[in-house]
C-alpha cells in the first residue's frame, strides 16, 4: 500500500517536474526571442558586441595605475589612455555602454579614437562621461580597436565595471521579466491543456518498448559473445576488472595532461581506447546469460532520455571541437550495455568494492607518481599528477568518498585488521592533505559535505559500538595526519629534486596562479580558479575559508565565473551549439557548471532530463545507503559520489563526457542504481 | 575452389599489394605519418599555360615549343599556390636549351608586387632542383634572365614544393620489390604455420560471421514488432503499392536534391535523414513473416559490409565531410536488404525499384526539357552538376529499358509494354549520348554488347512461335522504333529550344561545363557564344594524369577530406579507386573492389542461369558503376541514383533460397 502510494506520488510529482521545468525554459526562451529579436538557434540576440574585462582595460592602460583592493583606476600622468583591439575585421558597432563607479570628479572626458585593421583612424568622438551606467553613440562607420585618452588632470581616480561595444544599445532589456512571467504562465496553460486532451483521448506512449527494443540488442550480442567466452575463476575475473578500471584511469589522466583529448587527431583513439575498456569490463563482468532487467525507473528513463536528446542535438548539429559528437551513441549503446550487464549480476555490491578499489589503486600510483615525479614548489598550488590543481582536487574528493566507505567497514562491522584500518586511514589522511594542498575550493565544499554526511550518519547510528568504534576512527584519523602529511610535505619538496626525477608537462605553467596574482591586477580568469577581487595571499592557509567569507562579490567567490555563467546563458539555443561560447575573446573556455554546459551543448530542454537524473540519483542512492547501510559498508558510495560530483559539476567542469576519473566514478556508481535491488538488505 | 577460398585468395594478395604500396610510400615519404603515407606536404604543379604565357623579354615560340629571350633583362613571374606560403623547393625540368647552363635569377614577390629577395641560380637541361629560401612566404615567383638575350630554351614542366620530393620511379620500384618480397616471406611462413597447426583440417564456417549475427538479430528487434503492425494494418497489395512508392520518392528525393544543390554541406543530414526513412519504410513493408537470421557469408555480402565498416571507420578519424555515409549504409540499407533476402519473391521487389526508377525519369526528362537546354559545344549536364552525372544516370535508365526492351521481344506483350520500353532506351540512350565523355561511351558499348550478348541466344531460338506471333513481333517492333524515334526527336528539339523558347532556362550551381571541342574550336565558340560558355572547359584540357597523381600523393591509412587542388583549382580523382582510397584510406579499396568483382561474378551468373530483365538490369548497373569507377568520378558518393542502385540492388544475390 505504502509503496504504491509512493510510486503514484512519486510519479505525479516527476510529471509535475518536467511540467513546471519546460513551461518555465520555454517561457524563457519565448520571452528571449520576443524581446531581443532572437530566433531558435540564438534565443538571445544582442548583435555583436566586443566586452573589454577588467583585466583588459588594466593591461593596456597608459598612464593610469589600478589599485586591486579599492577596484580603482588613477591618472597617474598626461595622456592617460586605454587602448582596445578587437584583433578582427572591422565592425559596426554602434554603441559603447560603460558603467563608471567612485568617480572623484563630476564628469569624466574622455576622446574616443577609432581604427580600421591597418591603424588608420577611422573615426573620432568626444563624451563627457557620468557615473553610473550609459550608453554613448558611437559615430565611426566600421572599426577594430579603439583607443580612448582620459582628459583630464593627475590624481583623477574612477572604476569602470563595464566597457563594451556593441550593435545594439542596451543589455538590459525591461519588458523581459514580464515578457519570460507571461510565456511560463502561457507555457504552463498550453500544455496543461494537451496534456488534458491526450489524457482524454487515453493515448498512451510505451516508452519503455525502446529499453526493452535496447536491452534485447544488449542481450543479443551479451549472449552471442558469452557462448565463445570463457570466464576465469572469480578472484582472477575480479583482479582483471579492477586492472583494466586502474588503466583507464591512469590512461585517462595522462590523455588529460597532455591535452589529447580534445585533440582532433587523438579523440577518436582516446574514445576507442575507452570504449575497448568499458567492453572488456563488461565481459569480464558476465557471469550467465544476460536476460531482461527493469529499468522503469526515474534514473534509467532520465538516462535514456538524456542521452537521446545529446543524439537528437548531434543530428541538427555538428559538433566540432572541443565538443564531440556521438557521445549519445557511445553512452547508450557502450556505457548502457555495461550498466545492462551489472543488472544483471547476482551480488551487485562488489560493483562498488571493485569500483572503490580501483580508484584506490590509481590513487596509490598517484601518489606514489606525485612523490618521485611532481614537486611541490613554494608559492603554488600543488597540481599532483594533473597541470591544473583544480582537477587534481576534485579528483581527490572523490577519492575520499571511497576511503570514507572503507573506514564504515570497520565502523560498522568492527571485524577489521589493524593494518587495513591503517592503511585506509592513511590513505584518508594523504587525500586530506594533497587536498589542502591544492587549495581546490570545490574539491574541499565537496568534501567537507561528504565528511558532514558521513559524521552525521555514523554520529546517530544505532549501536552504540558503532558510535564508539566512529570517535576511535576519528581519533586514529587526527593521529594519522600529521606523520602522513609531515611525510608527505617532506616527500614531494625533496624527492624529485633528490631523484632528479622531475617531470614538467607542456602546459604546466600556465596553470601557477602565483604568477598571475603578481599582476596588479583582480584578475577574474577562472582556469586560475583562486584569483579574485579580494586579494587573499597566494599560500595563505586560510585561502577557502577566507574566500568563501570575505569575497567583496558573488563573482570573487566563485572566481570569475559568474561571467562564464552569463555568457553561456546569453548563447542559448534549442538545438545546442556546434562549439563552445566566446567568454573573454575566446571559445576556450568552458562554463564551469554542467547544467549550462549540458544546455549549451545539446539544446535548453536537455535540463530536464538532466536535472531528473540528479534528482532520481540521489534518490535512489540515499534510499539504498538507507536500505543497506548493515549490509555492506559500501552503501554509502553511491550518495557520496552523487553529492560530490553535484557540487562540483555546479561550479567546474567535470562533466565532460569521457574526460575526468570523477565523471566516470559518478557514471559507474549510478548505473549501479538502474536495477533495483532485489537482494535482501 | 569454392568461392569462399577464391575471395580468400584476392583478399590476401589485395592485402599484400596495399601493404607493400602503403610500405613502399612510407619509405618514401621519408616518416611515419600515417595520414599521408607520402609526407603532407604542398606540391604546386606549375599550369601549362603559364609554362608557355609570354612576358617581358620571353617569346614563346609555338612551333618550336620553347622561349627566346629578346631582352637583356627579361623576367617572367608566376603565382605559385592559392595563397602566400612557404615552399622549400622548386623542381624545374627544361627541355631544349642552346645554352650549357643558364644563369638566372630567381625573385620573391608578395601579394602587393613587392621584391622580398633575390637568389640566383644556374639552370641546366633536364631536372634541375632549386633549394629555395623556406622560411620567406611569398606569392609569387620570378625568373629574371639578364644579359642573355638569344638564347632558346623550353620549360618542360616546374613544381613547387614544401618538402623534398623522395619519389622516383626507380626508388619505388626498389621499395616495392623489397616490400613485396618481405610480404612474401612473411606469407609463407603464415602458411607454413597454419599448416603445421593442421589449418586444413580445420572446421569450414558456414553460418554468419558473430558480428553480422548480432547485427542481423538486432534486426529482428524493431523489424519484427513494426513489421507486424505494418502488416495487420495493409493488405498485400497495399503494401506493395506502398514500397512501389516509397522507391519512387526515394529516388526522387535523390534526384531532386541533386537538381536543387540541398544535401550539400550543412543539410547534408536531412537528406540522409530522408533516405534513412524510406529505406527503413521499405524495409518494413517487406515484412511478410517473423525476421529470422539469414546466411550472408559470401563473398558478395561480407566485402559489402567490409566496405562500409571501413567507411566507418575513417568517419570516426577524419573529423569532417559527409559523416554517416557508412552508418546509413550498414545500419538502414542492411535493414532494407536483410528484410528483402527474407521475402517469398525478391524479384517483385526488383520490379517494383525498376518501376519506380521509370516513374521518376518521366519528371526528370519534362524538367530537363523546361529548364535546362542543351548547350552548344558542351556535354548535357541535365538535372545534374556534371555531364558525367548526367551519363551516370541516363545509363541506369538504359539498362532498365533495354533489358526490358529485350525481354518483350521474345513474349507476347501489349503494345503499351513495348512502347514504354523502346521509347524510353531510346531516349535514355539519346540523353546519355549527349552527355557522356569517354568513360561513358566505353560503359554504354560494354552494357549495350554484354546485355545483348546474353539474350542472343535466346532471342535466335524459335521454338514454339507461330509466324503469326512474329508477325506480331515485327508490326510491334516497327510502331515502337517509330515511336521512338519521334519522341528521341521531340525529345531533342525541345532541349535545344523550348527553354530558351518559354525563358525557363536556368542553371545549377557549381555546374561545371565540359565540351568535346579542343581548347582552340572551344576559344572560338566562347567568342561567339561568351555568355553561355562563360565557364566551359575543353575536355583536352582535363589533365586527368595529374589529378591522379595529385590524389595518390595524399592517400593515407585512415582517409583525408581535404579537397584537392591542382593549378589553384579543385579537381576530382577521375578514378573511383583512387578517390575511396584517398578519401576512406588505403585498405578501403580493398573490400570497395572485392564488392564490384563479387557483384559483376553473382549478376553474371544469375544472368546466365536465368534470363530475366531484372538480372540483365543489376548486370549493366555493375557494369556501368565500374566503367565509370575506372575511367569516372563513380565512387561512394550520395547523390547519384547510379551509385545508390550499385550498392542497393546486389543485395538481391546476398542470399538466395536454395
Amino acid at each position: 500500500m505504502t509503496q504504491t502510494l509512493y510510486k503514484t506520488i512519486k510519479g505525479k510529482a516527476v510529471l509535475i517536474f518536467v511540467w513546471i521545468t519546460f513551461s518555465l525554459i520555454t517561457g524563457f526562451s519565448m520571452a528571449e526571442i520576443v524581446t531581443t529579436g532572437g530566433n531558435l538557434e540564438q534565443f538571445y540576440n544582442r548583435g555583436d558586441f566586443f566586452p573589454i574585462y577588467l583585466d583588459g582595460l588594466v593591461k593596456n592602460g597608459q598612464n593610469v595605475s589600478y589599485e586591486a583592493e579599492e577596484d580603482k583606476f588613477t591618472v597617474t600622468a598626461e595622456g592617460a589612455a586605454f587602448q582596445f583591439n578587437s584583433g578582427s575585421q572591422e565592425n559596426g558597432w554602434k554603441y559603447l555602454r560603460v558603467n563608471l563607479l567612485h568617480l572623484n570628479i563630476e564628469n569624466l572626458k574622455v576622446q574616443l579614437l577609432y581604427y580600421d585593421r591597418s591603424g588608420n583612424i577611422v573615426g573620432e568622438d568626444f563624451f563627457s562621461m557620468e557615473a553610473g551606467e550609459h550608453v554613448y553613440d558611437i559615430t565611426a562607420e566600421a572599426f577594430s580597436g579603439a583607443v580612448m585618452v582620459v582628459n583630464e588632470p593627475v590624481g583623477t581616480t574612477f572604476s569602470i565595471s563595464a566597457f563594451e561595444f556593441s550593435t545594439e544599445p542596451s543589455e538590459k532589456n525591461r519588458a523581459f521579466p514580464m515578457a519570460a512571467f507571461l510565456g511560463t504562465l502561457l507555457s504552463l496553460g498550453f500544455t496543461a491543456l494537451l496534456f488534458y486532451i491526450a489524457g482524454k483521448k487515453k493515448r498512451h506512449i510505451e516508452w519503455y518498448r525502446f529499453v526493452d527494443g535496447l536491452q534485447a540488442g544488449y542481450m543479443e550480442a551479451g549472449n552471442r559473445i558469452f557462448q565463445l567466452w570463457k570466464p576465469f575463476p572469480d578472484k582472477v575475473q575480479s583482479v582483471i576488472r579492477i586492472g583494466i578500471m586502474i588503466l583507464m584511469f591512469v590512461v585517462l589522466s595522462f590523455v588529460n595532461v597532455y591535452n589529447f583529448f580534445f585533440d582532433e587527431t587523438w579523440h577518436p583513439f582516446v574514445t576507442l581506447f575507452l570504449m575497448a575498456c568499458i567492453l572488456l569490463l563488461a565481459f569480464f563482468y558476465m557471469e550467465k546469460p544476460l536476460q531482461k532487467r527493469d529499468w522503469r525507473n526515474l534514473l534509467a528513463a532520465s538516462w535514456v532520455v538524456l542521452w537521446l536528446m545529446s543524439c537528437v542535438s548531434d543530428f541538427f548539429v555538428t559538433k566540432k571541437s572541443p565538443y564531440y559528437g556521438f557521445y549519445g551513441y557511445l553512452m547508450i549503446f557502450t556505457v548502457g550495455f555495461l550498466l545492462f550487464v551489472w543488472s544483471n549480476l547476482e551480488k551487485r555490491e562488489r560493483i562498488l568494492w571493485e569500483i572503490c578499489k580501483a580508484l584506490e589503486g590509481t590513487y596509490f600510483l598517484c601518489v606514489l607518481y606525485c612523490l618521485v615525479f611532481r614537486p611541490h614548489i613554494d608559492g603554488y598550488r600543488y597540481k599532483g599528477f594533473y597541470n591544473n590543481p583544480n582537477p587534481f582536487g576534485l579528483y581527490l574528493a572523490v577519492v575520499t568518498c571511497a576511503f570514507l566507505c572503507e573506514l564504515n567497514r570497520y565502523i560498522k562491522m568492527g571485524k577489521c585488521k589493524a593494518a587495513y584500518l591503517g592503511l585506509h586511514v592513511s590513505g584518508l589522511a594523504s587525500a586530506v592533505f594533497f587536498l589542502i594542498k591544492s587549495q581546490c575550493t570545490t574539491g574541499v565544499l565537496a568534501f567537507g559535505c561528504v565528511c558532514f554526511l558521513w559524521g552525521i550518519g555514523n554520529l546517530f547510528a544505532k549501536p552504540r559500538e558503532e558510535r564508539k568504534r566512529f570517535f576511535q576512527t576519528i581519533v586514529f584519523l587526527v593521529i594519522c595526519y600529521l606523520p602522513v602529511s609531515l611525510i608527505l610535505q617532506w616527500g614531494i619538496i625533496n624527492l624529485p629534486g633528490m631523484l632528479h626525477t622531475q617531470i614538467v608537462y607542456p602546459d604546466d605553467a600556465d596553470f601557477a596562479w602565483v604568477q598571475e596574482y603578481e599582476l596588479p591586477i583582480g584578475t577574474v580568469t577562472v582556469h586560475a580558479a583562486e584569483n579574485e577581487e579580494s586579494g587573499v595571499p597566494a599560500d595563505s592557509a586560510g585561502h577557502m575559508l577566507d574566500k568563501i567569507f570575505n569575497s567583496n562579490s558573488i563573482n570573487g567567490l566563485l572566481s570569475g565565473r559568474l561571467y562564464h555563467y552569463k555568457t553561456y546563458l546569453r548563447d542559448m539555443n534549442l538545438l545546442g551549439h556546434e562549439k563552445r561560447a566566446v567568454v573573454y575573446g575566446s571559445s576556450i573556455n568552458s562554463p564551469h557548471n554542467g547544467f549550462l554546459s549540458y544546455a549549451h551543448m545539446y539544446g535548453v530542454y536537455i535540463l530536464i532530463p538532466y536535472a531528473l537524473m540528479f534528482i532520481s540519483y540521489f534518490v535512489r542512492a540515499f534510499r539504498y545507503q538507507k536500505r543497506m547501510a548493515k549490509a555492506t559498508c559500501f552503501s554509502f558510495f553511491p550518495m557520496a559520489v552523487c553529492i560530490v560530483f553535484f557540487l562540483e559539476n555546479m561550479m567546474d567542469n567535470v562533466d565532460t563526457p569521457f574526460h575526468w576519473i570523477v565523471w566516470f566514478i559518478f557514471v559507474f556508481a549510478g548505473g549501479f542504481l538502474f536495477q533495483p535491488d532485489e537482494s535482501n538488505a | 575452389m569454392n568461392k569462399e577460398k577464391i575471395n580468400r585468395i584476392f583478399l590476401i594478395l589485395l592485402t599484400g599489394l596495399l601493404s607493400c604500396l602503403m610500405m613502399s610510400m612510407l619509405y618514401l615519404g621519408g616518416g611515419m605519418n600515417l595520414k599521408c603515407f607520402l609526407g603532407a606536404e604542398k606540391v604546386y604543379d606549375f599550369p601549362k599555360e603559364d609554362l608557355t604565357k609570354n612576358s617581358k623579354g620571353w617569346e614563346y615560340h609555338g612551333d618550336a615549343e620553347g622561349y627566346s629571350i629578346v631582352k637583356n633583362n627579361a623576367v617572367n613571374k608566376y603565382r605559385v599556390g592559392r595563397s602566400t606560403g612557404k615552399w622549400k623547393c622548386l623542381y624545374i625540368t627544361m627541355d631544349k636549351m642552346n645554352v650549357p647552363v643558364l644563369y638566372a635569377t630567381l625573385e620573391y614577390y608578395n601579394n602587393k608586387k613587392e621584391l622580398l629577395l633575390e637568389q640566383p641560380v644556374e639552370l641546366s637541361l633536364g631536372e634541375n632542383i632549386i633549394f629555395l629560401n623556406e622560411e620567406l612566404p611569398f606569392y609569387r615567383l620570378g625568373i629574371r634572365i639578364r644579359d642573355s638575350k638569344g638564347t632558346f630554351f623550353s620549360i618542360q614542366s616546374m613544381q613547387a614544393r614544401s618538402g623534398i620530393n623522395g619519389f622516383t620511379p626507380k626508388r619505388f620500384a626498389k621499395a616495392m620489390i623489397a616490400s613485396g618480397t618481405a610480404f612474401l616471406l612473411l606469407f609463407a611462413v603464415g602458411m607454413l604455420w597454419h599448416r603445421k597447426r593442421g589449418g586444413r583440417e580445420q572446421k569450414e564456417h558456414t553460418g554468419n560471421p558473430l558480428p553480422l549475427s548480432v547485427l542481423q538479430n538486432i534486426f529482428c528487434i524493431p523489424g519484427n514488432f513494426f513489421g507486424a503492425w505494418i502488416k495487420g494494418r495493409e493488405t498485400k497489395k497495399q503494401r506493395q503499392w506502398l514500397l512501389g512508392g516509397s522507391f519512387f520518392l526515394l529516388f526522387l528525393w535523390i534526384l531532386i536534391c541533386n537538381a536543387t544543390g540541398f544535401g550539400e554541406e550543412e543539410t547534408y543530414r536531412y537528406f540522409a535523414l530522408v533516405c534513412v526513412v524510406f529505406l527503413v519504410l521499405a524495409a518494413l513493408l517487406m515484412w511478410e513473416k517473423p525476421f529470422a537470421e539469414v546466411n550472408w557469408r559470401n563473398p558478395l555480402a561480407l566485402s559489402w559490409c567490409g566496405l562500409w565498416l571501413m567507411v566507418i571507420v575513417s568517419d570516426i578519424f577524419v573529423d569532417a565531410g559527409n559523416k554517416f555515409f557508412g552508418y546509413i549504409m550498414l545500419f538502414a540499407t542492411g535493414f532494407f536488404l536483410f528484410s528483402w533476402n527474407q521475402t517469398e519473391n525478391p524479384r517483385r521487389v526488383l520490379q517494383l525499384m525498376m518501376w519506380a526508377l521509370e516513374a521518376d525519369f518521366v519528371p526528370a526528362v519534362i524538367f530537363c526539357m523546361l529548364f535546362r537546354q542543351k548547350k552548344t559545344a558542351v556535354y548535357y549536364n541535365g538535372i545534374f552538376q556534371t555531364s558525367e552525372e548526367m551519363a551516370m544516370y541516363a545509363l541506369l535508365m538504359f539498362g532498365i529499358f533495354f533489358a526490358e526492351f529485350l525481354d518483350v521481344l521474345k513474349k507476347k506483350r501489349s503494345l503499351g509494354v513495348w512502347l514504354i520500353s523502346g521509347s524510353g532506351a531510346a531516349v535514355s540512350l539519346y540523353l546519355a549520348l549527349c552527355s557522356g565523355g569517354v568513360a561513358a561511351c566505353i560503359a554504354l558499348a560494354v552494357l549495350t554488347a554484354v546485355m545483348f550478348g546474353i539474350k542472343i541466344r535466346h532471342l535466335l531460338r524459335r521454338e514454339n512461335e507461330s509466324a503469326k506471333f512474329r508477325r506480331g513481333q515485327a508490326v510491334r517492333m516497327l510502331f515502337t522504333a517509330t515511336a521512338a524515334l519521334l519522341l528521341t526527336a521531340a525529345v531533342h528539339a525541345m532541349l535545344q529550344k523550348l527553354p530558351e523558347t518559354l525563358g525557363t532556362d536556368m542553371q545549377i550551381e557549381d555546374e561545371q561545363l565540359i565540351s568535346r571541342l579542343s581548347s582552340e574550336e572551344l576559344t572560338l565558340y566562347q567568342l561567339l557564344l561568351p555568355e553561355e560558355l562563360e565557364n566551359a572547359v575543353s575536355e583536352d584540357t582535363l589533365e586527368i594524369g595529374l589529378y591522379q597523381k595529385s590524389y595518390a600523393r595524399m592517400i593515407g591509412l585512415v582517409g583525408n577530406i581535404e579537397q584537392i587542388y591542382v593549378y589553384r583549382e579543385p579537381v576530382s580523382a577521375y578514378n573511383g579507386y583512387l578517390a575511396v582510397m584517398y578519401r576512406y584510406g588505403i585498405y578501403a579499396v580493398l573490400p570497395f573492389l572485392l564488392y564490384q568483382i563479387w557483384a559483376v561474378h553473382t549478376a553474371l551468373g544469375n544472368c546466365l542461369r536465368e534470363e530475366r530483365k531484372e538480372h540483365l538490369w543489376i548486370l549493366a548497373v555493375d557494369i556501368a558503376y565500374i566503367a565509370f569507377c575506372i575511367g569516372g568520378n563513380a565512387q561512394i558518393v550520395w547523390n547519384s541514383p547510379l551509385v545508390w542502385c550499385f550498392f542497393l540492388i546486389n543485395g538481391y544475390s546476398f542470399f538466395r533460397k536454395s
